[in-house]
């Protein structure tokens, strides 16, 4: 690490976006306007599966109001032989995703869209679209879509030689798991089964586009990954890049379920029909029909110890919903499952399923905690089965520096053993439970992400800084960059501004997703800073007349070092920033790189539930995550990652599910019906911030955002196993299950 | 939304006229239960009757031995007033916990209980109070008012005006709510007084509906433990994707119980 | 259909719009008066980003019809900061970092300040009950129910001085 000083990392600093957010002006995509505006509308399959024969627009077109109309004949075709992967997708399911070309694949997927000047207008008309569908049999659950006789979705997708609904396999192997098995004294295996969850954003997706005469076209709308939504847009349009202008709005969360795109190369198409600019806005209802929950899983998990509690060998086998289209995450749960611990033997496999609902999308570690979910579970009956402490089981098996993962890397300095360390001696830990109370404990991984990212630092002719990223700011990253920056430049993080440019004024940068954007971005940011700093000590050293060497940079201004030291007056940001343009010009530094050395983030949690075995309602009384952050360069939005993160975990474990009714359908596809947790549901959350610094970072950060979505499923899991002696081995454990689940205990 | 004309009249015998002028009209008073199907084209009103400019509508008062609730009241109004806090403090507590904050500060006593949605909480205050409706042009005691979900006595065009609340000697509330929509999963709402001992259980069936064999129990012993063995039959009560009827059945004695409880 | 006249104060500011009876009033905030600090995330009051006051007290403007504005008082989150000056929560939320995406901050902000007029001094579970009806899927709530609680301490300071 190459920052001693503290002055502004680690610092609970006001955000550059702030004052913006809490006053309403604060710009998200749905409060774009343009003169002369239409408004964009979906019309969507009423059919979990179905061929399209033919599709009559011819109603809707000659409805007054309506400005165009648009289907799939207006998005550019990928044939399903020819991979054109882009980031974690594939335009060939991308292009079948944004609008249903040979068959609509689940209920609610996109048919076609209507442009007119109002929004009923737009609607009206989706209703006069005729559609001729040819209703085909439909699957929606892993377990019916991998039986032999299920229907298929794709008959270009093949499995072991035959037509199938699994699309992909991902395998990790290290040593032995036969012979690890024989040597173990106990072995535990149990299956696992989680329910699709939404990422539950609260802004519905949305976007603004313009396409002008000349083809120029830009694009305001919420994501995450304003060059992700360029690159996208333009092969599904056929626009080039250079032509679009992709810029990112304020996001209102996305959790991973951003990271791709639904409506902006529609909305293009029927700008670019229209000659209007038009805007689109998911209904809630949408949202939850046809943007990508995370995946349904079915997990089988196999671990064995011997008596003195070393691990000796485990096998995991995780079956994740794809929904309609290939690409579940399998590589987190496969991957991440049994990364946290130094393991000589394992064996861990993924399987992508495809049935017919939307399509998945990331969220928030995307597979971890389906694959933590398993493992969690499995170790704490290990611990009983063996006498030991749970987390002391964790922390013999602990993945330290060195250790080899079964997902490839040998870690180096990494805080997992910290994080129990730090749980174990927290009073949280030893604290008397109540009646009805339970505890339990699990822990967690993500693999965190690098990537391209870039930044242009700019000195202001009144000297002071302008700093440009490329990512949307999800959760407070503009604040952290404004931390770094003052910091190394030895001045008021005040005097900096943070601003995310867009794919025309700054550089390449990949998604704001994966835990990268403030690994990343403080990298180009630091980089760029750094040459600024040097352009400064060239300027001092200009009108000193003496060597760039001889001049060094401390509190925001430049000494003369060295033999001159003393010699001159200091000269401060200000006053270069005042002779720039006679000592050389604008004072300013940008950097473009494919950053590398994200390490892995470690976490480990208590939790205490209260059951009421009456009801059946579990309800967290008490939470206390620990987290390797690296190093916390704005503590309170580590901290929020942390309690937000712990938060959906909740949610997952214990009230959040789809649920399908008989035709194929999204049963509750409401925030009624759909339950996230209320203010209400839950406790504080305590957070205990572990800096193990990342030592190929130039802060030490690692990522943040996703571990703590990883070890809640468990952690409550094993809470309520603790409380009332029942296993549980699927989610939620929604009241009444947990209710069946006592009486069937007392029968 | 389809279209629909708008209008604000000011009194009751208004209101009723627009709405006996056109049997499409649909009154609306909070709108919580109306705007969202609206929003959802399930329901083709030609015109709404905003009631909330009638003053006959409002008010919260105590007469005699009876308590006086107009129409019109908020939830929150009711989980505030002191006449019902005093003569009544089951039903204020009812009122106090029916949805979130905007909810109760936009719903009305009218609206929940012409609706006689299974999963309202104000139909068991009515008919485990034995309560009176009164409309423009008649009083309908609680026994013969819920005819069945989504329905009531009520004639087309004919205005829920006030809800008269016998002052009980003992009352008490209980529910789980639904996990998912906090609405009531399943309710009982019990009261020992002039109208006799009264146990009245919502969310569990399709309309809400009296529990009299925890009603005798309780006659002859009013305690938590007279309905703690009294189990309900499965029969006829709801099945969702939230919970079946055998869980529902379960919850009806556990609600009893803590109902008569919470009444003391 | 004829359009409405409607004739309303907003923010303490007279506002009159012309309005159809079918919409409602967020959608009038938001797209005939460009007062945009108002979120929609559901239409159907279940999650609370649209919360504004009427007369007072805090309702959903998704499910309040707009013609329903009629000669009554709406505050909005534009109407909150008295000029460059943010109210005690506003600046509270921005030390203690309760927002991250912000989309459902403007709500939490009138609900809790409609919850302080009231309540100078509640306790964590009133808060927390009090705000059952706004959604927030980034924080876990624990730094806003940190934040309501703290600034309620302050102003109650504050008054006592």
């Amino acid at each position: 690490m190459n920052v001693v000083s503290n002055k502004w990392i680690g610092q609970r600093t006001i955000r550059p976006d702030g004052a913006d957010k809490v006053t309403g002006r604060a710009a998200y995509a749905a409060d774009a306007t343009m003169p002369g505006m239409i408004w964009g509308k979906i019309l969507r399959s009423p059919h979990p599966h179905a061929r399209i024969r033919s599709i009559d627009t011819s109603k809707a077109e000659a409805l007054p109001g309506v400005k165009a109309v648009v289907t799939a004949k207006d998005i550019v075709d990928f044939p399903v032989d020819t991979p054109v992967p882009l980031g974690i997708q594939d335009m060939r399911w991308m292009c079948r995703n944004v609008m249903a070309r040979e068959k609509a694949l689940f209920h609610g997927h996109p048919v076609a869209a209507v442009a007119a000047t109002t929004e009923e207008i737009a609607a009206e008309a989706c209703r006069l679209i005729e559609v001729d569908y040819e209703v085909l049999p439909w699957v929606i659950e892993i377990e019916d879509a991998i039986r032999p006789d299920a229907p298929i979705l794709h008959d270009f997708l093949r499995f072991e030689g035959r037509p199938s609904n699994i699309a992909g396999k991902l395998e990790h192997r290290l040593g032995d798991v036969e012979a690890g098995f024989a040597e173990a004294d106990v072995v535990i295996e149990r299956s696992f089964a989680t329910r699709p969850v939404h990422q539950g954003y609260i802004e519905p997706h949305a976007c603004l586009v313009s396409v002008a005469p000349d083809g120029k076209t830009t694009i305001w709308s919420s994501s995450q990954g304003q060059f992700m939504v360029r690159a996208m847009t333009s092969l599904l349009t056929g626009i080039p890049q250079s032509d679009i202008r992709a810029i990112p709005a304020e996001i209102g969360g996305g959790f991973g379920g951003k990271t791709i795109i639904y409506l902006e190369p529609v909305a293009v198409m029927l700008s670019k029909k229209s000659g209007r600019p038009v805007k689109m806005v998911m209904t809630r209802e949408e949202v939850m029909r046809a943007t990508g929950p995370t995946s349904a899983s079915r997990s089988t998990v196999k671990i064995g110890a011997r008596r003195d509690g070393r691990i000796v060998a485990a096998q995991g086998t995780f079956y994740l919903q794809a929904g309609a289209l290939p690409g579940s995450p399998i590589r987190g749960a496969a991957g991440c499952a049994f990364a946290p611990y130094d393991i000589p033997n394992v064996h861990s496999v993924g399987y992508d399923v495809v049935s017919n609902r939307s399509k998945v999308a990331a969220y928030r570690a995307p597979g971890a905690p389906i694959g933590a979910y398993a493992v969690e579970c499995v170790l704490d009956e290990l611990a009983e089965a063996l006498g030991m402490d749970p987390l002391e089981l964790r922390l013999k098996n602990a993945a330290r520096q060195g250790t080899k993962a079964a997902h490839g890397p040998v870690y180096p300095r990494i805080g997992f053993a910290e994080t129990i360390e730090a749980a174990l001696a927290h009073p949280h830990y030893k604290a008397p439970l109540g009646k009805r109370q339970g505890r339990g404990v699990a822990c967690g991984f993500w693999f965190n992400a690098g990537g391209e990212s870039s930044a242009q630092v700019n000195v202001t002719e009144d000297g002071n800084v302008v700093v440009t990223t490329g990512h949307p700011d999800i959760g407070g990253s503009r604040a952290s960059i404004a931390n770094i920056t003052a910091e190394l430049l030895g001045i008021d993080y005040r005097r900096v501004s943070v601003l995310i440019g867009d794919t025309a004024t700054i550089g390449y940068s990949n998604l704001t997703g994966g835990s990268r954007v403030l690994f990343a971005s403080a990298t180009v940011v630091t980089q760029s800073v750094e040459k600024v700093i040097t352009q400064l000590r060239e300027r001092a050293a200009k009108i000193w007349g003496i060597d760039p060497d001889a001049v060094k940079w401390e509190d925001g201004q430049a000494l003369p070092a060295g033999d001159n030291a003393g010699r001159f007056p200091p000269l401060t940001l200000k006053q270069l920033a005042a002779k720039a343009s006679e000592t050389g010009g604008p004072i300013g530094a940008g950097v473009q790189l494919n950053t590398t050395g994200a390490e892995g983030g470690f976490a480990t949690h208590i939790c205490d539930v209260e059951v009421d075995p009456e009801l059946g309602i579990v309800r967290v009384v008490r939470y206390t995550a620990f987290q390797d952050a690296g190093r916390a360069i704005h503590p309170g939005y580590v901290e929020g990652q942390m309690q937000g993160g712990v938060a959906q975990g909740i949610g997952w474990a214990l009230s959040e599910e789809y649920v399908y009714d008989r035709q194929g359908r999204v049963d509750n596809a409401s925030f009624l019906d759909y339950r996230m947790p209320v203010c209400s549901d839950l406790p504080m959350i305590d957070t205990v911030i572990i800096e193990v610094p990342n030592p190929k970072h130039p802060q030490g950060v690692r990522g943040v955002g996703e571990v703590p979505i990883v070890p809640p499923l468990a952690a409550i899991s094993n809470a309520v196993y603790n409380a009332l002696g029942r296993r549980f081995y699927s989610l939620p454990m929604s009241p009444p299950k947990v209710l069946a689940t006592l009486e069937g205990a007392a029968a | 939304m389809y279209e629909f004309a708008y209008h604000k009249p000011s009194s009751v015998a208004d209101a009723v006229k627009l709405l006996s002028a056109d049997p499409e009209a649909r009154p609306i008073a909070g709108g919580h239960t109306l705007l969202p199907a609206l929003k959802h084209r399930l329901a083709r009103p030609t015109a709404l009757v905003d009631l909330s400019g009638i003053a006959e509508l409002r008010g919260i008062r105590r007469e005699g031995d009876k308590v006086v609730i107009g129409a019109l009241a908020r939830h929150a109004e009711v989980a505030n007033s002191d006449a019902v806090k005093g003569a009544i403090p089951a039903l204020a507590r009812l009122a106090g916990t029916i949805g979130d904050v905007q909810v109760r500060n936009r719903g009305t006593l009218g609206g929940s209980v012409a609706n006689n949605d299974p999963a309202a909480d104000y139909p068991a205050a009515v008919l485990g109070l034995g309560a009176t409706v009164v409309t423009d042009r008649r009083r309908i005691a609680a026994d013969d008012f819920f005819t069945g979900m989504f329905s009531t006595a009520l004639e087309p065009g004919e205005l829920l005006v006030a809800i008269e609340f016998p002052i009980p000697e003992k009352a008490g509330y209980a529910k789980m709510k639904n996990p998912a929509s906090r609405y009531v999963m399943t309710g009982a709402f019990v009261s020992r007084g002039p109208q006799g001992v009264r146990v009245a259980i919502n969310g569990a069936g399709p309309c809400v509906f009296r529990q009299r064999e925890m009603e005798a129990a309780l006659a002859a012993n009013w305690s938590p433990d007279a309905v703690a063995n009294i189990r309900q039959s499965p029969d006829g009560l709801n099945s969702d994707i939230h919970g079946s009827a055998e869980y529902r059945a379960h919850l009806v004695t556990v609600m009893a119980k803590r109902a008569v409880a919470d009444a003391g | 259909m004829a359009k409405l006249h409607v004739s309303t104060t907003i923010n303490g500011e007279p506002v009159e719009f012309l309005c159809s009876p079918q919409q409602s009033m967020l959608e009038v905030l938001r797209n005939t008066l460009g007062l945009t600090g108002t979120k929609e995330g559901c239409g159907t009051g279940d999650c609370g980003a649209c919360s504004i006051t009427l007369d007072g007290r805090l309702v959903c403007s998704c499910l309040m019809l707009a013609a329903e504005a009629e000669g009554r008082e709406i505050g909005t989150i534009e109407g909150m900061a008295q000029g460059d000056r943010l109210h005690p929560l506003q600046r509270k939320f921005l030390e203690l970092a309760a927002l991250q995406c912000g989309i459902c901050t403007p709500g939490v902000l009138v609900a809790a300040k409609a919850l302080l007029d009231r309540n100078p001094d509640p306790t964590e579970t009133e808060v927390r009950y009090w705000l059952a009806g706004n959604l927030c899927r980034c924080t876990g709530y624990d730094k806003i129910v940190r934040a309501v609680l703290e600034t309620a301490a302050e102003m109650r300071e504050e008054a006592a001085r």
